[in-house]
């Protein structure tokens, strides 16, 4: 038997009051959600629950989060540096992207696992504010960016000319903008 | 001179009261703390899983000779903002365990470059041409990303610790 909170004491009481962590149904999120996968959520919140239960969860996965985005981020500025002359030489730029290949990968694909589960912690926290999706929206273009421009040109052999600096700067505004989504929504 | 009072004078100034109840300036000094995190944890991270074995394609020369300015510029910018951010609350970080755990990882981590100096990172010619990197590489990789890791993992910590001390110092406040 499904048991529906209150909808007039405001979300952060409901939270507190409520014994069984539920997705309200009255959540925004909730509302955007195909029909199977509401039906899935209308019972307790899992990943609520355990993270109230252990306590130390949260601060874990976001732990995760940060050390994955240091392999990922950090390995893309790696070729952005190459790509403008600072650190390492511009023309090792095409064996980095492709050495460095894999562990992007890796760090991208954990950086939307935590990602995932940090937002299902409190979900329309995290899809009501702004800040958030501005932070989505440049992760989803610089994830894009990455991909396609900036592969090709960190791929080609262009010595130092003016697409590999401007890919670089680029890619390099887009995940910088991304970090100071992500810890602006934390503190708001 | 002690470090309480030291604390306790450094948290009265009057920059530190405007600059952790800022808007948008205590998030930016700590955003970019983070940002830094990604660039020069990224070029750590890079190092010492080449002195692992992998990603090839780089020399050792390269990753550790090249980037250590990058690095240095990037060590100096993190204490920058770190100094900003715990000495405008300095009584709150005093009473910190995590904050104590972090500094003690970086002093390891100072440590840690001085026993494997020789051996690894004034050594990168020869480990250049070693087809297998020699455990001694290996050992030192491993160590630099335990205590890096734990850095960071202890930095993120120190914003969930309320103590009873820095509750009654609020408090009183």
């Amino acid at each position: 038997m499904v048991q529906y909170v209150a909808l007039n004491v405001d979300y952060a009481t409901r939270r507190i009051l409520s014994s069984e962590i539920l997705f309200s149904l009255d959540s925004a999120t909730f509302r955007v959600l195909p029909n199977r996968l509401r039906k899935m959520l209308i019972q307790t919140n899992v990943v609520l629950q355990a993270m109230i239960e252990k306590q130390w969860l949260f601060p874990a996965t976001e732990c995760v989060h940060i050390v994955s985005f240091a392999l990922s981020v950090g390995t893309i500025t790696l070729v952005d540096f190459s790509l403008l002359g600072i650190g390492l030489q511009r023309k090792a730029a095409s064996q980095l992207v492709r050495s460095t290949d894999l562990w992007t990968l890796s760090g991208f694909v954990l950086i939307v696992f935590s990602g995932l589960l940090l937002f299902a912690s409190d979900p329309d926290h995290y899809y009501l504010s702004s800040v958030f999706q501005f932070k989505i929206a440049c992760l989803v273009l610089a994830v894009i960016f990455n991909y396609t421009i900036h592969r090709k040109v960190a791929l080609s052999a262009d010595a130092s000319g003016m697409a590999s600096k401007m890919a670089a700067g680029v890619s390099l505004v887009l995940w910088v903008a991304v970090i100071f989504g992500g810890l602006f929504f934390s503190f708001a | 001179m002690p470090l309480a009072s030291v604390a306790r004078w450094l948290e009265q100034r009057e920059w530190a009261g405007a600059f952790s109840a800022s808007q948008w300036l205590y998030p930016s000094v700590l955003a970019t703390h983070l940002t830094c995190i990604a660039i020069f944890g990224g070029m750590i991270l890079v190092t010492n899983l080449r002195l692992l074995g992998w990603l090839r394609s780089q020399s050792v020369t390269g990753v550790v000779q090249k980037l250590r300015p990058w690095k240095w510029i990037g060590f100096v910018i993190m204490v920058t903002c770190g100094a900003l951010l715990a000495g405008s609350e300095a009584e709150k970080y005093y009473v910190n365990p995590y904050f104590w755990v972090k500094m003690t990882l970086l002093a390891l981590i100072g440590v840690h470059g001085l026993v494997f100096r020789n051996s690894v990172y004034r050594n990168t010619a020869e480990l250049d041409s070693a087809q297998i990197m020699p455990p001694r590489a290996k050992l030192a990789a491993v160590l630099s990303l335990i205590l890096w890791i734990g850095v960071v993992c202890a930095g993120r910590m120190i914003g969930y610790y309320v103590g009873p001390r820095s509750l009654a110092v609020a408090l009183w406040r």
